[in-house]
């Protein structure tokens, strides 16, 4: 188990490397390096352009040096400062845009997929269990929509319904009595009404391809000789369902986290922005707009290393419950 | 079979039909057996002639497009009703009373003990469950009882394979532990299909003798089903020999072999390797079993048949006859002699 | 040889089990009126794209009517005109319908000037009303342009996006996953890692990042173009995979190994042997890869990241409809939505009756 555990771990470190290095190739995409485009914005704006502090900033980031020392010391100063570099938009560290609204994407995609779960699969094994009746068609219906029209869409769609039909705006996070307020229970729980939304709509595809998912799983499992066999015995369904085909079907419906996650995080970022939440979404697309390279390239660094880290997580979770993997070894 | 005491369970015109999409399939059509108290019951033929789905259609494990009708009368061998007679194909197959049943009555083992146990639940768990529903609730005893189980059937280590998955086993122990399970709860009919099929020529026999110990030491009666004559002959008392959904001979097992009268079970003889013919080619039966769809009026095996005559045979449908005393045979051919019909 | 024998019975057999599909065989024709509807744009659309009529800034959808205000019934459909009143609060110019003024709906109607498939010339528009009056189905925008003309000229780039972007993806997809399926070892290895790694990173703030790097001085075309090579460089995984897992399973099959006995070379193989042997299966994932990609453009065009205005899809037009303010007060902007979920739909359709066509078994 623990070689297991140790192997997956190992597998990853390559996957961040080549993780990091990408971004830092997105850093480096525009035009110019960021320095120029900064300077740039600032003799735009018609600010005196302080020599000393680029100066500061070109050893800082070792503008001057080839590229490869460039990314190096990129590197150094996350893994050892935990600094990502300065947000010439915001003029502060990119660590202090982020924070918080990572926080909020993380809360929001984590949520979603919690709902994801809990409606998904009760749905998904009813329509197992009765398959071919009008309750399986009609979600069956309803998944084949989630699926196809993108959250964006809805989020639009919703946005305009809600506010023709009620006048309530359903955009943003908090009611404006919050909105700037520092952070409280009462502005947390003032969220959580707020949260719904987004998290249905970021949900709603996810819901429909893991009711997919765990249909044609259990489906699969129910015809399988155990299931028979467990009949035989004389286990009544409503016992037999939940300990066999529920319990061998969990399996490979762990390891869709695997997919879910990243899906889950991507639409997060464009309903965000239809939504106009206080979430990493908006501020990257304004990020990519203008250019503040550290900025968009750290969220897409952490929110692809989350993703690494929670299929990871999966993975081993997915040994911890399956004999076969967690015997196999590192070999499986 | 209210009369007859030694009778424990009797199968009569159990017809057993899958309503698909292209049409109706008769996998069982009008099958009628009975299994005395102590006598191994062995059922042959061909894969697809319906010898599963019959044994099946007793604890009604099908699928919900398989209608089922006939009688199966079961004599209750446990509870306050012992000794009482019930019709299983009335039952709510998905009520307690047929939950009581199987495994507690009548217990099965299947082909492949790899897919026959749940991958992802040890097999201790799969014994003890079986031993909770139907002797003890709890759980300490139960695990007692499978340990002992387990020892019972010639697996070394009984307490700590309880630990283990399905997969941590050999074929020939799983098969072993999958007998145990069935009968951990104490049942009086066994129905094993094909429970030898899996497994090496080696490991089989003695499989095949341990299950003759159990029925004895647990006075069980047994229904074996199997396409190998051989096997038959080791382990059956009295025989059906089922073709295209129906039982076309009906036998003990001595009358079976000396005398052999309908063309199918003589030609499923001759297919069987013998221990004296030498060098000898193996006869096989040409062509395959057909679909059982939209079948031909007359005999089913009629295509097949090297003493088929035409205009007899494909005509109407073909009875079954006595032949002897304990011998009934499905041939036109047959009723026309009153003997055998093809020597 | 029996072979071409074979083929042609299989797609037969797919044939019929298509036809079971009902959806499937609505969406078929459905998808071919759009994309004829892309093509013909310019003689379908009473309007050019980016014609601004002035006068009737952010006015709504007229309704085409048979029946006028006196319970009359005209066999030639035709819209009111508009009448314009300011509020005299905000200042916010409302449109209603002029009951006065008719226009009929005439077919084949003298117009604007427009290159029919880029280069005939004509000013025939299949319908629209005389005499330069106002016809807009589906409403105006801010400035005033027709915005049912502005969707069915948008459909040319958002409808192609789809099949070329999924064509560069097939031919990554094949390419690759051909190669780490066929050659195997170390090779594979590689490719597996690599699509590990690009699966890892969220995929629209990747498509974002690199569709934000595309140049700003770019044209139309090159944009398009950048665009499709993000989609494919980001979306072959899937379909590599699928094509290495068939390939790993065929090749050790014996058809593969008399071709390799008769001396016939690696592509020759790959490509006249083994991927002739899962068409189908490419045709389904295929299919269902063009909405997807579709959604991609529209929403990146959407964000503003992709295709730029003054060039039109339906993702550009979208982009009218962001603001609550606006969905508020022009709802009729969001109408390009409804073709974006009509086509995708559609396509879902068709993928979803082909997939039970190319799998007999199921």
């Amino acid at each position: 188990m623990l070689s297991y555990i140790g192997f997956r771990v190992l597998q990853v470190i390559p996957l961040l490397f080549a993780i990091s290095v990408i971004v830092f190739i997105i850093i480096q995409l525009p035009p110019g390096d960021f320095l120029t485009s900064y300077v740039d914005q600032l003799k735009l704006s018609g600010n005196d352009v302080d020599e000393s502090m680029i100066m500061n900033l070109t050893s800082q980031y070792a503008l001057d040096k080839p590229l490869y020392m460039q990314y190096f010391i990129w590197m150094k100063n996350i893994l050892l400062h935990a600094d990502f570099g300065t947000s010439f938009q915001y003029k502060m560290p990119v660590s202090a845009v982020i924070g918080e609204r990572l926080l909020l994407t993380m809360a929001i995609s984590f949520i979603s997929m919690v709902v994801i779960w809990l409606i998904a699969i009760p749905i998904g094994i009813y329509s197992s269990t009765h398959p071919y009746s009008p309750m399986d068609y009609a979600f069956s219906l309803i998944g084949f929509i989630g699926l196809a029209i993108p959250g964006f869409l809805i989020a639009l769609i919703l946005i305009y319904t809600v506010y023709s039909q009620t006048g309530v705006a359903i955009t943003g996070l908090s009611s404006p009595a919050y909105a700037e307020a520092p952070w409280s229970m009462a502005k947390v729980w003032d969220m959580v009404p707020r949260m719904i939304i987004p998290v249905v709509i970021i949900g709603l595809s996810g819901t429909a391809g893991l009711i997919r998912v765990t249909r044609g799983m259990m489906l699969d499992e129910l015809s399988k000789q155990y299931v028979t066999t467990a009949r035989a015995k004389g286990l009544s369904e409503r016992k037999l369902l939940w300990k066999y085909p529920v319990r061998t079907a969990v399996n490979p419906l762990i390891s869709t986290v695997g997919w879910t996650l990243p899906t889950l995080i991507s639409g997060e970022a464009i309903v965000s922005i239809v939504l106009n939440l206080p979430t990493t979404g908006p501020i990257l697309l304004n990020a990519l707009m203008v250019q503040d390279m550290y900025l968009a390239g750290s969220f897409i660094l952490i929110l692809s290393v989350l993703t690494v880290l929670g299929t990871l997580l999966s993975d081993i979770l997915l040994a911890v419950l399956d004999p076969r993997i967690r015997y196999g070894g590192a070999s499986a | 079979m209210a009369t007859d005491e030694s009778v424990l369970l009797e199968v009569r015109d159990l017809r057993t039909y899958f309503h698909l999409d292209e049409g109706i399939m008769k996998a069982v059509d009008g099958v009628s057996f009975e299994l005395k108290r102590g006598r191994t019951l062995g059922i042959v033929g061909e894969s697809g002639c319906g010898k599963s789905v019959t044994t099946l259609s007793i604890l009604h494990l099908l699928p919900a497009f398989a209608k089922l009708e006939g009688d199966i009368l079961l004599r209750l061998n446990k509870g306050e009703r012992k000794g009482s007679v019930v019709n299983l194909a009335k039952l709510n197959p998905r009520g307690k009373e047929y939950q009581r049943i199987r495994g507690g009555e009548i217990a099965m083992i299947f082909q492949e003990p790899m897919k026959a146990f749940s991958p992802v639940h040890t097999i201790g768990n799969q014994i003890t469950e079986s031993i909770r529903l139907h002797r003890t609730r709890d759980k300490k005893q139960a695990r007692e009882i499978a340990t002992e189980l387990l020892g019972s059937v010639g697996i070394s280590n009984p307490a700590q394979r309880l630990n283990e998955y399905p997969h941590q086993l050999s074929g020939g122990m799983r098969q072993r532990a999958m007998i145990a399970m069935a009968i951990s709860g104490l049942p009086s009919v066994l129905i094993a299909d094909e429970p030898t099929t899996a497994l090496d020529v080696t490991i089989q026999a003695q499989v095949l003798r341990l299950m003759n110990d159990l029925k004895a030491g647990h006075d069980m009666s047994v229904i074996f089903i199997t396409h190998d004559l051989g096997v038959i002959a080791e382990m059956a008392d009295d025989v059906a020999v089922m073709y295209a959904g129906k039982i076309v001979e009906y036998a003990t097992v001595e009358k079976l072999f000396q005398a052999p009268a309908h063309p199918y079970t003589i030609a499923l003889m001759n297919a069987m390797p013998s221990m004296n013919g030498r060098g000898e080619r193996l006869a096989s039966i040409e062509g395959s079993v057909p679909i059982l769809m939209n079948l031909k009026p007359g005999c089913p095996f009629f295509s097949r048949c090297g003493h088929a005559v035409k205009g007899l045979c494909d005509r109407s449908e073909v009875g079954l006859t006595q032949v002897s005393p304990n011998h009934w045979v499905r041939c036109a051919l047959a009723n026309q002699t009153g003997q055998g019909a093809a020597i | 040889m029996s072979r071409s024998y074979e083929t042609s019975s299989q797609w037969r057999l797919m044939w019929r089990k298509f036809k079971k599909h009902r959806l499937a065989l609505i969406a078929l024709p459905l998808l071919l009126l759009l994309y004829l509807t892309a093509v013909f744009c310019g003689f379908l659309a009473p309007n050019l794209p980016e014609t601004r009529f002035v006068d009737y800034k952010n006015s709504p959808p007229q309704k085409l009517r048979f029946v006028d205000e006196e319970g009359k019934f005209h066999l030639r459909p035709f819209v009111y005109g508009y009448k314009m009143e300011i509020d005299k609060e905000s200042f916010r110019r409302t449109f209603t319908a002029d009951t006065a003024r008719k226009y009929p709906v005439h077919l084949f109607v003298k117009g604007d000037s427009y290159k029919l498939l880029g280069f005939i010339k004509s000013d025939v528009h299949l319908f629209g009303v005389k005499d330069g009056n106002p016809l807009f189905l589906m409403g105006t925008d801010k400035l005033g342009r027709d915005l049912f003309s502005r969707i069915l000229y948008g459909s040319r780039i958002s409808l192609s996006f789809g099949m070329a972007g999924v064509a560069l993806t097939l031919v990554f997809g094949v390419i690759i996953g051909g190669i780490s399926g066929y050659f195997g070892g170390w090779v594979d290895t590689v490719i597996q890692r690599l699509i590990d790694l690009l699966i890892s990173i969220p995929t629209i703030p990747l498509w974002m990042a690199l569709a934000a790097a595309l140049p700003r001085t770019w044209s139309t075309a090159q944009l398009y173009l950048g665009m499709i090579v993000i989609f494919s460089l980001i979306d072959w995984t899937g379909l590599a995979r699928v094509v290495r897992g068939k390939l790993l399973s065929l090749r050790e099959e014996d058809f593969t190994m008399a071709a390799r006995l008769s001396g016939a070379s690696h592509a020759r193989i790959i490509f006249r042997h083994l991927l002739p042997s899962f068409y189908s299966y490419l045709i389904v994932t295929t299919t269902m890869a063009i909405p997807t990609t579709i959604l991609g453009e529209t929403a990146l065009s959407f964000l503003g990241l992709g295709i730029q205005a003054p060039a039109v899809s339906w993702g550009v037009l979208l982009k009218d409809a962001q603001t609550l303010q606006t969905l508020a007060h022009q709802p009729w902007l969001l109408w390009p939505a409804a073709f974006i979920v009509l086509t995708v739909l559609l396509f879902n359709f068709l993928g979803d009756g082909l997939r039970d066509a190319a799998d007999p078994y199921k």
